[in-house]
């Protein structure tokens, strides 16, 4: 409270006379920031198996957005339940961020991904600078449906990332120290530089450092891995985070938050912790309640998010 | 506040209103009231009136006014932050105190933080070395009381008076505003103090020193009652509002948000029982700041403080004067460092996870353990200090002080502010959290003696033990300001050393003196941050931020050095005209060898101050060295140059008077990096400014 919002009449009555019987802590602070200050540039759908009440969130603006509120959507959730994906699908145009909410018991080592598999594949759309999220229905994956020999691609290579994935998921899993088990993880993606040396306008390609492979434990601790000798190992301490200390893969999540770091959400304490690298080692830089800026009440179980240098354009199907 | 406090409190001073029945009154020698130029004297204690020092002053700080004094020196790095520091002394090794009350913030801790305190809300600052500063605590570098309305043992004068003043700068754009009033009866008497600072970036070989920039405001009022002849109370309240950049070398703007409320009652006692000058004092006091980087609170530091003090003076013989003070002060600090999560404190998340984990996992896999969680846990301090201070004369040549300092301190640890993950594991350190109970005990020795009417010597030699603040102690994590790795050591021993002081005063006649300022202290457990430096003597940097690693040390060292004082006064015609030139040297070594970070170097300043009729000028030229004694990976600084003139006109008119005044500084426009401020790198000091001020008087 700045002195100069009092008047000077008020120092007697209230300055002096309060007394010292305040004791404790007593100050508040009217300039005080409300900003959330999430990483920007991410679009993050927050889902709630149990209830599954879903929300999409911009770190930009600020907002959420029910999506469950329109149930002519392809993506509206509502009595339904599912597991989200982010499928960073690789095609001529470069990478395409997708969001695939596949069924909840869903397991690509049982076979290939169908139009059965998943509830709704979604992607992001940008008009007026402002992203909307668009889904396609399984049906119009079904063959028998007359589905395009695009769309049945897609599938083929939503299977081939789903199989990807669980290789890494292996590979992670045994890099662990014993008696610590895998329950989420993130791999950054190897970065090429093109670097342009200045007077022999060179153009020289080089690999940076070993892509971090963050992996979160079902005791709540993370690890970071990275490829040494042909071998995935520790690079750093293993460190906790705030107010976890169990995990569930179905109630957890990572995700990308920028080059040098990541997001980790944990149904348990309904936070999400930014986990970065802006020295040597990744560690918790900060953690947001859940709570703060989504609707009270709401108890996701999972989110995943686009960023914004995912924003290419994207094959329709 | 609980209750058995209160009743403390209330019963104290029930029982001192109660006993102090009205008293025929001698001769009774005030000492707070006194005001002795430390340039005419040689003394244990020197007092200057604010508006005195002001004049002098380049700036709006407590180490802005004090720096003109020999061996005084301001780790000042803008208009917002400049703590004292004195005869090379810095941090906890200055008290600077409220009456005889520490200051409740944390400058001390940390010299980018600022003084809680505004020097314009007080009107008298005494500087108290040797046995004088006992009776406060046991500081090398002695202590800075300064006194305010409500520490004078004396109604205002009767009626109305007013003092208002503006001024305004032309590098920061802006100025200050202050207004101090009084109204008083025979009985009852209202005073009000307040001060506004403003200033913009200002600026350095003509660039903007970004986050340079400060707005504060105080309002101090008092209110005061003569119950009787021997009794008067004063009551106080203040409040301060402070909001300043930090010009570290981050690209994001980092500042402070700092806050606080201060409460107090002061009685003041002539005599009772043959005790003299009582003065008892309650205070209770919030302070709290919070520390932002691009407007995201990471840092949040809350202190609150409640002191109780009574001071008194007692003749135990014709020839022998006592003066005692005991005091019980409880400080509680919070502390929150969590990016963005510090609006307001909170209590770390528990669950069946292992406590400590993280910080255990750094300790085995770098054999530190680092910690990227709140930088201390919550502490509270409890202590009794008894200061007791006697002197004998010998007849009118001679004056023997002899003082001591007890304090007895009890530290709680409270871990729950800590996220369970970077508690201090018990295989790192088992007792980290546990209470402990300290005592430190101080003796000093003086000897005042007047070989002539020219010469008179000051001798004082003190052994002097102070514990380790509890910041010392538990401190590890990153500190934004300083952009810092601070590594607290929880197994630090106190801090003693032996204080040698001796002050010469040669009078050349009337008008020409000479003082010759010389002090040798010697560390037996010298507490100081240190940069870390690995097996090969590289620095070392925390691997969350790539940041320095400050680590807290106690190891043998001696500070020593010299000031010079030259005065000179003469009369030509209407003119009068006081010379003065000052010389400082000081060097700070460790007994490992090399030298003590921060130390001020050597400097000298030349002043002509010129009187006649309503017109007072005055003209300095500071010289500042490079920095030569410098510690093993501290940066050098180049030397500078400080010219400054000011010039005030005074119209007269009954009992108003109107002053208009000229400050320049730094007119020659040097750059000047501060060597004892932690931002010397990346915040010179400001360049070539005109301040231009109007002061009206009742």
């Amino acid at each position: 409270m700045k002195i100069q919002t009092t008047t000077m009449a008020l120092l007697l009555s209230g300055v002096l006379l309060v007394g010292c019987g305040g004791g404790g802590s007593s100050s508040n602070n009217d300039n005080m920031m409300t900003d959330i200050n999430l990483p920007d540039g991410l679009t993050m759908i927050f889902f709630d198996n149990v209830s599954s009440k879903q929300y999409l969130y911009n770190t930009d603006s600020e907002k959420y957005e029910d999506m469950n509120a329109d149930e002519t959507q392809n993506y509206d959730m509502t009595g339904k339940h599912g597991k989200l994906f982010l499928w960073n699908h690789e095609s001529a145009t470069g990478i395409d961020q997708k969001i695939v909410m596949l069924n909840e018991d869903f397991d690509i080592n049982e076979g290939n991904i169908t139009h059965t598999g998943f509830q709704y594949l979604g992607h992001f759309h940008e008009e007026n600078n402002e992203k909307h999220f668009a889904a396609h229905s399984p049906s119009e994956f079904d063959p028998d449906n007359n589905a395009s020999a695009q769309k049945l691609a897609a599938l083929t290579a939503l299977s081939s990332t789903l199989l990807e994935q669980e290789e890494i998921k292996t590979e992670i899993a045994e890099a662990l120290p014993s008696g610590e088990s895998l329950c989420n993880y993130f791999v950054f993606e190897h970065e090429e530089h093109e670097e342009e040396h200045e007077g022999n306008e060179t153009e020289e390609h080089h690999e940076e450092e070993t892509a971090a492979h963050i992996a979160l434990t079902t005791t709540g601790s993370v690890y970071v891995l990275a490829e040494q000798n042909g071998t995935l190992q520790s690079t750093q301490a293993a460190f906790a985070l705030e107010g976890v200390s169990s995990c569930e893969s179905d109630k957890s999540a990572i995700i990308k938050a920028s080059d040098h770091g990541v997001i980790i959400f944990s149904a348990v304490s309904q936070k999400l912790y930014l986990v970065d690298n802006h020295g040597i080692d990744f560690h918790q830089h900060s953690s947001w309640d859940i709570a703060k800026f989504l609707p009270a009440g709401f108890t996701p179980t999972t989110l995943t998010a686009i960023t914004e240098e995912g924003d290419h354009d994207h094959d329709h199907y | 506040m609980t209750t058995t406090k209160r009743s403390l409190i209330t019963l104290s001073l029930t029982a001192t209103l109660a006993l102090a029945n009205p008293i025929e009154l001698g001769t009774v020698n005030v000492v707070e009231n006194q005001v002795s130029n430390s340039n005419e004297d040689v003394a244990y204690s020197t007092t200057n009136s604010v508006e005195e020092l002001a004049k002098n002053s380049l700036g709006e700080t407590l180490g802005d006014y004090l720096s003109s004094e020999l061996g005084v020196d301001s780790a000042t790095y803008g208009a917002a932050v400049g703590r004292p520091t004195v005869r090379g002394m810095e941090g906890y090794r200055v008290g600077i105190a409220q009456g005889g009350i520490m200051l409740n913030d944390l400058s001390a801790m940390s010299q980018d933080h600022a003084v809680g305190l505004n020097a314009k809300v007080v009107e008298r600052i005494e500087l108290a070395k040797g046995p004088a500063s006992l009776l406060y605590g046991s500081y090398s570098g002695g202590v800075i009381r300064t006194l305010g309305e409500e520490h004078i043992a004396k109604l205002p004068k009767e009626g109305a008076s007013l003092d208002l003043s503006l001024s305004t700068n032309s590098d920061t754009g802006k100025g200050t505003k202050h207004f101090k009033g009084s109204y008083a009866t025979k009985a009852l008497a209202l005073y009000l103090n307040y001060f506004n600072h403003e200033a913009d970036n200002y600026s350095s070989d003509g660039i903007e020193v970004p986050a340079s920039d400060t707005s504060s405001e105080q309002l101090h009022g008092v209110l005061e009652w003569q119950i009787n002849p021997n009794v008067l109370l004063k009551f106080y309240g203040d409040r301060m509002d402070k909001e300043y950049g930090i010009p570290n070398r981050t690209t994001e703007r980092t500042d402070i948000l700092m806050e606080q409320e201060r409460y107090g009652l002061v009685l003041h006692t002539k005599n009772l029982w043959g005790f003299k000058n009582i003065i008892t004092e309650i205070q209770q006091s919030d302070y709290r700041h919070y520390e932002r980087e691009d407007g995201r609170y990471d840092g949040l530091f809350d202190q609150v403080q409640l002191s109780l003090s009574t001071k008194f003076d007692f003749n135990l013989g014709e020839n022998t004067q006592a003066k005692f003070r005991l005091e019980w002060i409880e400080n509680e600090l919070k502390v929150c460092h969590e990016h963005g999560a510090c609006e307001k404190l909170s209590l770390g998340a528990r669950t069946n996870a292992i406590n400590g984990l993280s910080l255990l996992n750094y300790y085995n896999a770098t054999g530190i353990a680092y910690s990227h969680g709140h930088p201390m846990p919550d502490t509270k301090e409890q202590k009794l200090l008894l200061g007791a201070n006697l002197k004998h004369y010998y007849g009118d040549s001679d004056e023997f002080s002899l003082a001591t300092n007890a304090v007895l301190r009890k530290l709680t640890i409270d871990s729950s502010n800590m996220q369970e993950t970077w508690l201090m594991h018990p295989s790192v350190d088992s007792d980290y959290y546990d209470e402990e109970s300290k005592s430190a005990l101080s003796f000093s020795l003086g000897w005042w003696h007047e070989w002539s009417d020219a010469l008179t010597t000051q001798l004082s030699i003190s052994y002097l033990e102070r514990l380790p603040s509890s910041q010392e102690l538990l401190w590890n994590g990153f500190h934004h300001a300083t952009e810092s790795y601070i590594l607290g050591n929880r197994d630090l021993d106190k801090e003693q050393s032996i204080n040698l002081d001796l002050d010469i005063l040669y009078k050349h006649n009337d008008a020409f003196s000479s003082k010759l300022s010389l002090y040798y202290y010697d560390f037996k457990n010298y507490i100081y941050q240190s940069p870390k430096v690995d097996a090969s003597g590289t620095p070392m940097l925390d691997p969350f931020h790539l940041s320095p690693i400050w680590e807290m040390r106690g190891v043998g060292a001696a500070i020593y050095g010299l000031g010079i004082e030259e005065s000179y006064k003469t009369q030509i015609g209407e003119h009068q005209l006081n010379f003065l030139a000052q010389l400082n040297v000081l060097k700070g070594e460790l007994d490992e060898g090399g030298y003590i970070p921060r130390m001020a170097p050597y400097n000298a300043t030349f002043s002509l101050e010129h009187k006649v009729g309503n017109w007072n000028n005055l003209i300095s030229y500071k010289w500042v060295d490079e920095s030569r004694n410098e510690a093993v990976n501290e940066s050098h600084t180049e030397g500078y140059q400080l010219l400054n003139l000011s010039s005030s006109y005074t119209y007269k008119l009954n009992k108003r008077s109107v002053e208009f005044w000229l400050k320049g500084t730094n007119l020659t426009d040097d750059i000047a990096k501060n060597h004892i401020s932690f931002l010397k790198d990346s915040a010179p000091l400001q360049g070539r400014a005109v301040t231009f001020g109007v002061k009206y008087q009742y």
